[in-house]
């Protein structure tokens, strides 16, 4: 992760992020029921989709610059962020520094296996929903006596968004909601401003 | 001779424990139908040649018979790409879930060769090898490319869809959903696959190394004891 808040909220904890995972998935699926009873998500719809994308980009991240999650690709924005200082306009103005904190959007080897992985885990969800979509679009060229015909094509509606919608934001929700929690990283004892050290050396001999 | 009919006779002359041999490739996948896939050269040549053929088949089907089995296609896609393997335990890929092999070799089910259950004591259980670090690495990779790279069809149909689906009826919106979903069930179903094979390098079986005879070379190139 590369933010650790939203909103002034702390993300620190594995329970805060899941909650937000939960008020993300949560509000998309409010903005459905409510696009279908307005217009039957003719044009809400699209406001659904848009909604997700910010989500996507301002708050989870993954696929955008922005966000919680590191960006997957580990690049960081096109638009870098004014130097903030004379060295780092120096370095800039060099052609050394174009990547901004390289840090901040680098993933090591433990960032890359994890982004797999979620991958990996998150096509088999999709897959299990486009099996039940694909499984309608069979139906619906042949439908079972079983079900009602008019039922079908309304169905298919209702599953491609958040189909789509899962696609855009699952792998990055597996992620938030698997992190655990942050643990303060110990201070390194020969380091002379840290705790440890500081303390040592004001033991009187 | 190839590497690894080379290191066979290795094996089999006797220099070599096989059991050394830790076998990365299913020597029983070696060919598919009559392709081999031990080089990455032969293995592109065979996605290439998977996609056209799909393309070829989806396309003498609706020629033939028309839009009406067009449907037919979506469980063709799926049968199609267990010949990759990755789905299944045929083709050359090795098969990517863990609870596949976990039923296929008994121990879903309790039967463990440490702890045989009583109805299959003294029948043979079928070996499935392990996915090891590199292929499960390999699988979440190829799953990761997969994915990225099918994300951005779906948002253009989320954002561009609805423009010339506006005004249609629940009904042509379906049959516009049935013929979009072939091509992109046959990419989601062969994708990872697809790229396994395409990214693989050559195959080589890996000798292990025998912690008996200890072999330590320098960076200069000279040998110790």
């Amino acid at each position: 992760m590369r933010k650790t808040t939203v909103l002034g909220i702390n993300m620190e904890q594995q329970a805060n992020r899941r909650r937000l995972v939960i008020t993300v998935y949560a509000i998309l699926a409010a903005l459905i029921a409510v696009g279908w009873f307005v217009d039957r998500l003719k044009v809400s719809g699209y406001y659904i989709y848009f909604a997700a994308l910010f989500a996507n980009y301002k708050i989870l991240g993954g696929y955008g610059a922005e966000g919680l999650v590191k960006p997957f690709t580990g690049k960081g924005p096109r638009n870098q962020p004014m130097p903030s200082d004379l060295t780092e306009l120096q370095l800039y103005a060099a052609g050394n520094l174009t990547a901004g904190f390289p840090d901040d959007y680098r993933n090591d080897e433990r960032d890359l296996q994890r982004r797999d992985r979620v991958h990996y885990q998150a096509y088999q969800w999709i897959c299990g929903l486009l099996a039940i979509l694909w499984l309608l679009s069979t139906w619906e060229a042949h439908p079972p006596h079983f079900v009602p015909a008019g039922l079908l094509p309304i169905l298919m509606y209702l599953l491609v968004l958040p189909a789509i919608l899962l696609a855009i934001t699952l792998p990055q929700a597996m992620l938030l909601w698997t992190e655990p929690d942050f643990i303060a990283e110990p201070e390194d004892a020969d380091e002379p401003n840290s705790r440890v050290a500081i303390r040592r050396n004001t033991i009187p001999q | 001779m190839n590497t690894i009919q080379r290191a066979r006779r290795v094996a089999e002359s006797g220099k070599i424990d096989p059991r050394r041999l830790r076998k990365r490739v299913d020597f029983s996948h070696r060919f598919l139908l009559f392709i081999p896939v031990e080089t990455r050269r032969s293995r592109r040549a065979l996605v290439i040649g998977y996609y056209l053929f799909f393309l070829a088949f989806a396309a003498g089907l609706v020629w033939l018979r028309g839009l009406s089995k067009y449907d037919r296609l979506l469980p063709m896609s799926f049968y199609m790409a267990t010949i990759l393997g990755g789905l299944t335990f045929s083709g050359p890929v090795r098969i990517f879930s863990e609870w596949q092999r976990k039923f296929k070799n008994g121990s879903a089910w309790g039967i463990d060769p440490n702890r045989p259950h009583p109805y299959l004591r003294g029948r043979p259980l079928i070996e499935v090898d392990r996915l090891d670090e590199h292929d499960i690495a390999l699988r979440d990779r190829a799953h990761y490319l997969a994915y990225s790279a099918l994300r951005w069809p779906a948002i253009a149909v989320a954002l561009f869809g609805g423009i010339f689906l506006f005004d249609a009826s629940p009904e042509k919106l379906a049959h516009l959903l049935l013929i979009l979903s072939v091509p992109v069930a046959a990419l989601f179903f062969s994708l990872p696959q697809a790229i396994i094979l395409w990214t693989e390098p050559d195959l080589e079986p890996d000798l292990v190394d025998d912690p008996q005879s200890p072999v330590h070379e320098t960076t200069s190139g000279a040998h110790h004891a």
